[in-house]
């Protein structure tokens, strides 16, 4: 009997830790979702009725489209950027190790020092770029980079792809060194080019890799909210309005902690869908 | 909304002033407001004994310069968290814990532990510190939360008797009256937000510009001190600055914009239900004349949507702007970023629409004592030393904050003319009605000019987009 519970033993830190650290929240968020609540003493059980309001709700479903072009337009920026400099961190060029340590600093630093150095870069008044354009004539007055709505959803869609490239290139360099350099060799001996070879010895070996990071950083992005908040704080307007900073804005600014935990269940959904069919599209036959 | 003037609280300031002597000299108020026998009702008198609490230890408390009523030396040992989001400032932090070190310095037994939490994460801590039971003993809180602190039970349910009556004759009116809701005063208010137009008084003298009485005057004025003062071609001086960030801080400067074209954001029935002032035409004629003075008529610097308050003085320090309209801690961070503004500043009360009459918002920021605290009656009397005449006038000095603590306003406004404005602001100050989705009607308003400016919306379609929104909201209020 005594033998039979040692494996329970071992097992319930980590799954005590689990059980509190994650699965609890979680639980809770979802129990909150049904109830007109301040959290303290008012518990007014609604049902549904948030779910539904935020199926109609304008502004959610507006958040929740500029998050799908968010999340494709940083993970498709993150991958192209990652497999480029990840390419050229595998050959055998001069200073190798001092480009790997530069192409990776944007990931080292925080979330909150990358935007605070943008928001300076971009503004309007004594911003960096608007000064260099200007000196050189490019621009005759300062442009409102991150508070005109043409321009600043695509200026931290930019810097999120800078912060985050780093990641991917890391993971990609690291699955491209364990290809055997045989298979390159006699796919040339074959006749193949370099793009023959990368489609079809470079993607297919990478493609276990590849399935990882694209869901993680998929659903890294699909959350995002640090960058956006400090930037922009979802303005102007509600040109960079993504779901993070929608169901933040409900819950803390609001006190709206229903409909926020409700928003919030769609959001768990869409990421758990996401994994699931990434998974089906990129699995190995 | 309900009208509060500060007519007759300035009035008795005044007269109190007058009779204690104590409005010649910051550092001598104190003292006159101590020792003046028979002195009015103020938060610093000696006053009468209130109730059973009086002690000896108060009485002897008095003689330190505050109004005493616990025998704090006799609690045994105290500890006491103390958030107040001033705490994190550059300037009134340092001047804080000092007040902290000097009162534990007087009660050894007494320990204050200061717990720092900027304004923005305030109720976003709270709201976690409640849930779990951890709510430091005593806490920041504002109108703005103040229905929300009531419902959840954050704060003790007897503050008046805790602060005592004679210390609470000593405030003004209209800063207690902000601070009840549904006649239950639920903080104890300290900074006096009436807000007035901060200017350049050195410019307008030099340029001969009258303080102006409407907006086309102000525009009129903005105009003239819009310049190139050194001569290359680029306009570097602007005569005004607008804060249009979608934040708390720019948009209840809206609000207050709003009041001076006659309108209100919200109106309560009386019946639980509320109504919406969007689609008044005093608040679309707000929204127009707002954009335009920011953005359209080029006599603010540009990026309007990404300036804040602290853009907003900063420009006014380096010259770069002339008018603001704030509350009087706007000087605080003028004189900070640079010095040499001292003595160049002035105030002069809010302008208004064609027809309106002079208007303006009174808030307050101040702390009250969490229900969970053990030790309530030691958290009373620290409020009351950290407000005392003195500590109001020296807490003044270093950040330009002004009191609600009538003999300490008093003092401040008759040394620093400064304040002049504001000081006439306040007798046409209103507080907005308790309304639990105030936030939310203010974000409406920042979505509102963002689209028209940023997104190139027309001001009539996002007008009536905020005018939809804001009566989903009033309805989603109502009962």
């Amino acid at each position: 009997m005594k033998s039979m519970l040692v494996p329970y033993g071992f097992v319930s830190p980590a799954s005590l830790t689990i059980l509190i650290l994650v699965v609890y929240p979680i639980l809770y968020g979802i129990y909150i979702s049904f109830f007109d609540t301040n959290l303290v003493n008012k518990w007014n059980f609604v049902g549904l009725r948030y779910y539904l309001q935020a199926l109609t709700d304008a502004s959610f479903l507006h958040s929740l489209g500029k998050t799908m072009i968010f999340t494709v337009s940083v993970v498709a920026g993150h991958f192209f950027f990652g497999f480029i400099f990840a390419s050229v961190l595998n050959m055998n060029i001069r200073f190798r190790t001092l480009f790997r340590g530069i192409l990776i600093l944007p990931w080292l630093f925080p979330d909150v020092v990358i935007a605070y150095l943008f928001k300076w870069i971009l503004n309007t008044q004594g911003g960096i770029v608007n000064e260099f354009l200007m000196h050189f004539n490019m621009i005759a007055e300062p442009v409102g980079w991150l508070s005109t709505s043409a321009t600043a959803f695509p200026c931290v869609i930019l810097v999120s792809i800078w912060k985050g490239y780093p990641l991917v290139m890391v993971q990609i360099l690291a699955g491209i060194q364990t290809i055997s350099a045989d298979m390159y060799e006699a796919a040339e001996i074959d006749g193949a080019n370099m793009w023959q070879r990368f489609c079809y010895i470079t993607i297919p070996a990478l493609k276990p890799i590849l399935t990882t990071i694209l869901i993680l950083d998929t659903v890294w992005v699909f959350k995002q909210f640090t960058m956006i908040w400090l930037m922009t704080s979802g303005g102007p307007g509600s040109t960079t309005m993504v779901s993070a900073i929608e169901i933040y804005k409900n819950a803390f600014s609001y006190f709206k902690y229903g409909l926020a935990s409700a928003q919030s269940v769609y959001i768990l959904v869409i990421c758990y869908l996401i994994g699931v069919v990434f998974r089906r599209l990129l699995r190995d036959d | 909304m309900k009208k509060r003037t500060f007519a007759l609280s300035m009035a008795a300031i005044m007269t109190i002033s007058a009779l204690s002597g104590c409005g010649s000299s910051g550092g001598n108020s104190t003292t006159a407001a101590t020792t003046a026998p028979g002195s009015e009702t103020t938060a610093a008198s000696t006053g009468k004994a209130d109730g059973s609490q009086q002690t000896e230890a108060g009485n002897g408390a008095e003689d330190k310069g505050y109004y005493s009523t616990f025998d704090v030396a006799g609690a045994g040992e105290v500890k006491l968290d103390v958030m107040i989001t001033s705490l994190g400032d550059s300037d009134g932090g340092p001047y804080l814990r000092g007040v902290m070190d000097q009162y534990m310095k007087m009660y050894p037994n007494v320990t204050l532990n200061p717990v720092e939490c900027s304004m923005n994460d305030l109720y976003t801590t709270l709201i976690t510190q409640a849930t779990a039971g951890t709510l430091p003993d005593i806490f920041t809180m504002s109108e703005a939360y103040s229905a929300n602190c009531l419902e959840m039970g954050m704060m003790v349910d007897n503050l008046p008797e805790l602060l005592g009556e004679e210390y609470m004759s000593g405030l003004l009116e209209v800063a207690v009256e902000n601070s009840t809701v549904d006649g239950t005063f639920v903080f104890m208010p300290w900074q006096n937000n009436t807000s007035a137009m901060v200017y350049r008084k050195d410019l307008f003298e030099e340029k001969g510009i009258q303080v102006p009485a409407n907006w086309e005057e102000f525009l009129e004025a903005a105009k003239a001190l819009t310049e190139d003062t050194d001569g290359d071609g680029k306009i570097d001086r602007y005569g005004s600055a607008f804060a249009g960030t979608r934040n708390d801080s720019a948009e209840s400067r809206f609000q207050t914009f709003a009041l001076t074209f006659g309108c209100d954001f919200i109106t309560p029935n009386g019946d639980g239900t509320f109504t919406s002032g969007f689609g008044t035409d005093a608040y679309k004629n707000a929204m127009k004349t707002f954009v335009r003075l920011a953005v359209e008529e080029g006599v603010t610097p540009p990026g309007f949507v990404e300036t804040g308050y602290s853009e907003a003085y900063t420009m006014i320090a380096a010259d770069e702007a002339c008018m603001f309209f704030s509350p009087s801690n706007v000087l605080g961070g003028i004189y900070n970023a640079n010095p040499e503004m001292r003595g160049k500043m002035g105030s002069f009360p809010m302008p208004t629409a064609e027809g309106v009459d002079p208007v303006t918002s009174f808030s307050s920021v101040g702390m009250t004592i969490s229900s969970t605290s053990k030790n309530p009656e030691v958290a009373a009397d620290f409020l009351k030393y950290m407000t005392s005449v003195e500590n109001s006038v020296a807490w003044n000095e270093a950040t330009c904050r002004l009191p609600v603590v009538k003999e300490a306003l008093a003092a401040i406004c008759e040394n620093d003319e400064v304040y002049n404005g504001f000081v006439e602001a306040s007798d046409s100050a209103v507080i907005y009605p308790p309304f639990a989705g105030l936030a939310e009607l203010r974000d409406i308003c920042a979505e509102c000019w963002q689209m028209v400016v940023s997104e190139g919306v027309s001001l009539d379609d996002a007008l009536a987009t905020a005018e939809a929104k804001a009566e989903e909201t009033a309805k989603s209020y109502s009962n």
